[in-house]
């Protein structure tokens, strides 16, 4: 069934332990072999082999949870952030801002709707654990004139 | 030469028709074996023909360094130190086309740690190189036509700098 090449160079490696060894390498170098040939692509570029070499993370790519990525460019990895329980998460249009050094989201609801003085925001106080806590700000009574269709800007979001 | 007198020793018998009789204890990190086993199928000589006698004494030589019990807490530093020297060592092939036999070895016998271990040894040895030396390591021959080429390298040219 099994040819003896024991001289020869290997003819060729199963696919599946091409795969394995390609999972081990990072990600630019997966970009570069993109163009080594079509299979290469096509496994590289399939869906499974990402999820395969982000291993670590598969819990929160199976639940439908909405997550953050981020790219670490030192590091080469991604990262996932859950994101809150709340409703922000399915809200179109969100604000993302810095607060004492917390990534922090900012509902446009939280700025438009309900108590006109009233910014509602999320702060990341747990990167690791994905611990989002809630925070109220309120505005200063001359601010909560503001027209509904008017919104704040923040330092450093456009 | 073997501590262990109780042990049963399994035959081995590689493409090329050499034998080879390591202890059962040993062999059984080989899920492909140890399935054999269990299935009763390890009464004669379990042929491996997929695998050269070259290989398989290679392969043998792992698996009986691993099989290796440390006697104590203090002994089992020592063994872990010693195990990764020698794992080491073990991927430092003298012939290219050794490394991939024995990736293909691993992956037939189903032995994870080895599959692991030259994985990473192959991962390590191509991680450096051109598109064209990978080809050439492989043996793969570029089947992209030279405007698809021309348009992968294109989408990916931040990659090639």
């Amino acid at each position: 069934m099994y040819e003896d090449d024991n001289m020869s160079r290997p003819v060729s490696i199963p696919q599946d332990i091409v795969s394995n060894i390609l999972t081990r390498l990072p990600v630019k170098t997966l970009t570069q072999f993109r163009s080594v040939s079509t299979q290469w692509n096509s496994t590289i570029t399939h869906p499974s082999f990402s999820k395969s070499q982000y291993g670590a993370y598969p819990s929160m790519i199976a639940t439908e949870k909405p997550v953050m990525v981020a790219f670490d460019v030192n590091r080469e990895v991604f990262n996932f952030i859950s994101l809150c329980d709340n409703d922000i998460s399915n809200s179109e249009e969100t604000i993302l801002m810095e607060l004492d050094g917390h990534l922090t989201i900012v509902d446009h609801q939280g700025l438009t709707s309900g108590e006109k003085n009233v910014i509602q925001m999320w702060v990341l106080t747990d990167v690791k654990d994905s611990k989002w806590v809630k925070k109220r700000v309120d505005i200063p009574a001359k601010y909560s004139e503001i027209n509904d269709r008017l919104r704040f800007k923040f330092a450093g979001t456009t | 030469m073997s501590s262990s007198s109780s042990s049963k020793m399994i035959e081995l018998r590689s493409s090329d028709g050499e034998t080879f009789h390591v202890e059962e204890t040993v062999v059984l990190q080989s899920e492909t074996i140890k399935q054999m086993i269990d299935d009763d199928c390890a009464n004669a000589a379990i042929p491996l023909p997929n695998v050269t006698s070259m290989t398989l004494a290679k392969v043998i030589e792992y698996i009986k360094k691993h099989a290796e019990k440390p006697k104590d807490d203090d002994d089992k530093k020592v063994a872990e130190e010693d195990l990764k020297k020698f794992d080491a060592e073990f991927v430092k092939v003298d012939q290219e086309s050794m490394l991939f036999d024995l990736v293909r070895a691993a992956n037939y016998l189903n032995i994870k740690s080895l599959l692991d271990l030259t994985c990473q040894a192959v991962a390590d040895s191509i991680k450096d190189l051109s598109v064209e030396e990978v080809r050439k390591k492989f043996n793969i021959q570029n089947d992209f036509t030279p405007e698809e080429e021309a348009k992968v390298r294109k989408e990916n040219a931040w990659a090639f700098d």
